[in-house]
């Protein structure tokens, strides 16, 4: 009867295969007899003659046996598939009658699968992703490396350039540019543009040809060869119509006239900025001279076959040859390289491993926090699946049942999480602070999907782990005797467990939280030492070709000056070289008259050049000795102020007035000397979080300088200065493009970018890890609660108090907790430690913040065991005791 | 050895055919169908009686026939076959098939003769 066992499925019936095919062959062999002895043959040769006819019994049992072997195993197959599509269908089915739990589990899920594809697509587009040039492990960065003077690396001056790409063998090109703002004109208004004037070996270094035109030829990097200029494909759509006939027309760039002879491919940028134009770089013709002026940033590409190791001791002794050779503007000077993708990605990497940290333990949490939801769900159906198994369901087949709920839940959380991504990364894109290197490009590509499927694939695992090992660890029989209503207390240690789990990875989050938050806090606390509020800054730069010397440039920036005081509103007006907090800024080194320094060693600091009502504008206090004022002007003494850290640094104890410094970097044709008069307030100008140095003011009129940011403070708000500026600038010189338009309080702000851009998005992490944990914590309780009821009822007909049943709910709760706390704030402190670079002030293990994270988590964790210990003391026991 | 695997697989998509044949007037065990072959191919088929049960067990593989042990008429204990839907089908494509097979064949022999 074959078909009742195919039905029922008892395949331990079935004989096994071997005896069945001997006992098939057997029959054949006594039936062929019988016919034979039935003919007339004695019964011996019937058997014989049987036998003879049959052929190679060994032979073909062996081959029925492997037929059979095959059609087993595919059976077996065939069954578990269509067994798993029924599986998938009634657990579809199942969760469909309980929207509230299905909808939880799938949007937990899909929260954590899809920050998890947000945060990897980020990390992999601006980390990971090699840069987009041919060979790009090949192209290093180069640097000059002075870490005596405090400057581990710097830019490289065009004389030690052109030895380094003349003399070193294992590179096969070198490129040396410098990048700039532009002022474009003859299209439209003026406008700045980003350029870079490069060396001949852009085109070799980059490996990237123009897919337009042609490259730079050799001709034009002479001094006085016809202007032309390279375009980017963005410059090209947008300003040139992207039509073919751009070659050979012109471009007004800082006043010159260039022709345009080529466009980049889309994307191309480099190294990591973008640039629109690329232009011939013409070396001074003194180039060779210029050993001590650092300003050129340098790339290589390696040459064929040649290491970074290789490249790195022929540079350095390259570099330590030089500084033998001039020792007047080489001592102290070294270089450093290192690949050109770790110097782009440096910066933002250590932020985006935190944040990846982040979405992992998060990913974690919302397994287990699924894991608990569907235990929970689970261990009120424990009787269905003792039936099942009574009825002669293996464990497999019980596990796979099981399973089919958690990979549905999966499939519908990945699906959800898709549009997470989506949006995810649209609002990183957008909340990232300034700077970070190709985040425009950041993609949901096929990678960062593949990535998200294999984080599916975990949390299915994750979250499958806890109802499998339900179903192989209990005690069916028991389960099916008690009808499944209290058969709860075998997987409380399942459920402690994971309410544990929660807490620790949900505490861990906050903890890092809130160190980087303390450490944001700190941050902003940090008096920059100058008043930001009411001030409104733009960028002024001056065409070289209009303004070719100090009296045109001094003359338009005093004139500007005057006018834009004037404005109505503006209480102060002033302009600076170098604005504080942008990077911008001039390291300059000068000989001190009165200090015995060994010969040929100079002193450094920074120099800002400045109009002489810069400190009233930005309020920084003229601490000891006189201010600039308008007495102190071109033509008349060089006159200086230092701040207060340049005077501790280079006289301490001593009034440096009176005093003069020596600027110049050739000995023998050192500019006058300028005549210290006064000490002022230290800005924090490099960073908030980096202590003041040493800065020397100079006097704008007395060292021009056609690059420079203008300063406005009004009584008024100052985006409404910014309209009558505007006109003032155009009225001075239609052509000059005025850009930067912002605050200071901008300015500050920028600073802080990234701190905030961190605090904000693990923030946002660790709260909703609070609130994933303190829902798992509540779906837990509520649970054991609900299947004591009987018990508790019981208890308090005996005379227990509501405190004490109440009592007891919250303390298993928050026992379970207090575990998960203390590996959670263990976790986080972990992770802080990790980023002490990224701190300010605070330490990884700082005791208020982590006692403030257990406070601020236990509270919560508190509520969430509340309510279900509420629920429990509204049991009637009068109800509890007539029966169930 | 190129030529013995050819015949050998002539010979098996034959067999089945027969077999299939053999099964489709009604359930029949291992020797009945060896009988049935063997009287109606004048003995030309089937030299190895055994050479049917692969052919039965890879048929029952495919899905085409099924099996279950029954008495036979002498009260001994057999194994008997039966065609499914399945089995019929491809009893009805399998013929179709050798049909016209057999009358391509055919036709290039006729051919060549003239």
């Amino acid at each position: 009867m074959p078909s009742f066992r195919r039905l029922f499925r008892l395949s331990g019936r079935e004989p096994a295969p071997a005896e069945d095919i001997a006992a098939e062959f057997e029959a054949h062999l006594q039936m062929k007899a019988d016919a034979l002895i039935r003919e007339g043959r004695p019964p011996g040769a019937a058997r014989r003659e049987a036998e003879a006819r049959f052929g190679p019994l060994e032979r073909f049992a062996l081959e029925c046996r492997r037929i059979d072997r095959t059609e087993r195993r595919e059976r077996r197959v065939r069954e578990w598939w269509s067994g798993l599509l029924q599986d998938l269908r009634l657990a579809g089915r199942g969760l469909l009658r309980s929207p509230g739990f299905t909808v939880t589990a799938a949007l937990v899920l899909a929260l954590g699968i899809g920050l998890n594809a947000t945060v990897f697509s980020v990390l992999r587009g601006v980390v990971l992703r090699p840069l987009a040039l041919p060979g790009p492990d090949r192209v290093l960065a180069l640097h000059s490396s002075n870490p005596a003077a405090g400057w581990p690396e710097f830019s490289v001056s065009p004389a030690d350039f052109l030895d380094w790409s003349r003399e070193i063998r294992s590179f096969r090109a070198m490129v040396a540019w410098v990048s700039y703002d532009a002022a474009a004109t003859g299209l439209g208004p003026a406008e700045q543009v980003p350029a870079s004037a490069v060396t001949s070996g852009f085109m070799e270094v980059t490996g990237v040809r123009p897919a337009l035109g042609r490259p730079f030829v050799e001709a034009e990097f002479a001094p006085g060869a016809p202007r032309v200029a390279i375009i980017s494909h963005e410059a090209w759509v947008t300003r040139f119509g992207g039509t073919a006939d751009v070659l050979g027309q012109r471009w007004i760039l800082d006043g010159e006239n260039r022709e345009i002879v080529g466009v980049m491919p889309p994307g191309f940028v480099f190294p990591a900025a973008r640039s629109d134009a690329w232009l011939p770089f013409q070396m001074p013709p003194d180039a060779m001279s210029q050993r001590g002026a650092h300003y050129l940033t340098v790339a290589g590409r390696l040459a064929d076959g040649a290491t970074l190791e290789q490249a790195q001791t022929d540079l350095v002794t390259l570099a330590a040859r030089l500084e033998r050779d001039f020792p007047r503007s080489n001592t102290g000077w070294t270089a450093l390289l290192r690949p050109l993708h770790e110097e782009v990605v440096r910066e933002a990497r250590p932020t985006l491993v935190l944040l990846m940290n982040g979405v992992w333990l998060l990913l974690l949490l919302a397994c287990a926090n699924v894991a608990s939801l569907v235990l929970v769900r689970a261990a009120g159906r424990s009787g269905e699946v003792a039936v099942r198994s009574a009825l002669g369901a293996g464990r497999g087949r019980l596990v796979r049942h099981a399973l089919s709920e958690v990979m549905v839940l999966v499939a519908a959380g990945a699906a959800l999480a898709l549009p997470v991504a989506l949006l995810g990364t649209d609002l990183i894109r957008r909340l990232a602070p300034p700077g970070v290197p190709r985040i425009d490009e950041v993609r949901l590509d096929s990678v960062a999907l593949l990535f998200t499927l294999g984080v599916t694939a975990l949390s299915a695992v994750l979250v499958g782990i806890a109802p499998a090992r339900r179903i192989l660890r209990a005690d069916l029989r028991r389960a099916l005797a008690g009808s499944g209503g209290r058969s709860v207390g075998q997987h409380r240690a399942l459920h402690r467990w994971l309410v544990a789990a929660e807490t620790a990875l949900a505490l861990a989050l906050l903890a890092v939280a809130g160190v980087l938050l303390k450490s944001k806090a700190r941050l902003e606390a940090v008096d920059p030492g100058l008043d930001p509020s009411s001030t409104l800054v733009a960028s002024v730069s001056l065409p070289g070709k209009r303004y070719p010397d100090s009296e045109s440039i001094v003359r338009f920036q005093t004139e500007l000056l005057a006018h834009a005081g004037a404005l109505p509103g503006v209480e102060s007006a002033s302009l600076i070289f170098g604005l504080p907090l942008t990077g911008f800024g001039w390291s300059g080194s000068f000989i001190i008259d009165s200090m015995p320094v060994p010969d040929g060693v100079r002193q450094s600091a920074q120099v800002r050049v400045v109009s002489p009502e810069y400190f009233t504008t930005q309020r920084i206090p003229v601490l000891e000795g006189r201010g600039f004022t308008s007495e102190d002007r071109r033509g008349s003494r060089r006159v200086l102020l230092v701040s207060a850290a340049a005077a501790r640094h280079f006289w301490p104890g001593i009034k440096p007035f009176g005093r003069y410094l020596r600027f110049g970097v050739r000995p023998g044709d050192d500019r006058p000397e300028g005549e210290i008069i006064g000490i002022v307030g230290d800005v924090r100008e490099r960073g908030l979080d980096q202590e003041p140095r040493p800065i020397v003011y100079v006097l704008a009129d007395q060292v021009a300088v056609d690059e420079v940011a203008l300063l406005l403070r009004s009584s008024v708000a100052p985006a409404s200065v910014a309209p009558g500026l505007r006109r003032i600038v155009s009225a001075l010189d239609p052509e000059m493009p005025l850009s930067g338009v912002r605050t200071m309080e901008d300015v500050l702000r920028d600073a802080t970018a990234p701190q905030r851009f961190r605090v904000w998005l693990m923030g946002f992490f660790a709260l909703l890890a609070v609130a994933l944990a303190g829902l798992g914590m509540y779906a837990v309780l509520s649970h054991v609660v609900s299947q004591r009821t009987r018990e508790m009822g019981l208890r308090r007909a005996l005379g227990a108090s509501d405190r004490q049943v109440r009592g007891e709910v919250v303390r298993s709760g928050m026992r379970d907790a207090a575990v998960g706390a203390t590996v959670g704030l263990g976790i986080g402190w972990l992770i802080t430690r990790k980023l002490s670079g990224l701190l300010f002030q605070v330490t990884p293990g700082d005791p208020v913040v982590l006692a403030g994270s257990a406070a601020l988590f236990l509270g919560v964790a508190l509520l969430a065991c509340w309510v279900p210990a509420r629920r429990a003391t509204r049991v009637d026991p009068g109800l509890v005791l007539r029966g169930e | 050895m190129g030529d013995a695997v050819a015949a050998l697989d002539l010979f098996q998509g034959t067999l089945d055919l027969l077999v299939l044949k053999a099964l489709s007037w009604e359930p029949a065990h291992g020797y009945a169908v060896a009988t049935w072959i063997r009287e109606r191919s004048d003995e030309a088929f089937l030299v190895e009686e055994g050479a049917l049960y692969p052919a039965l067990h890879r048929l029952e593989r495919r899905g085409a026939i099924e099996s279950e042990w029954g008495l036979s008429e002498n009260n001994r204990r057999a194994k008997y076959y039966r065609l499914t839907a399945r089995g019929r089908t491809l009893l009805r494509a399998e013929a179709s098939h050798w049909d016209r097979y057999v009358g391509a064949v055919g036709r290039i022999l006729r051919a060549a003769e003239r």
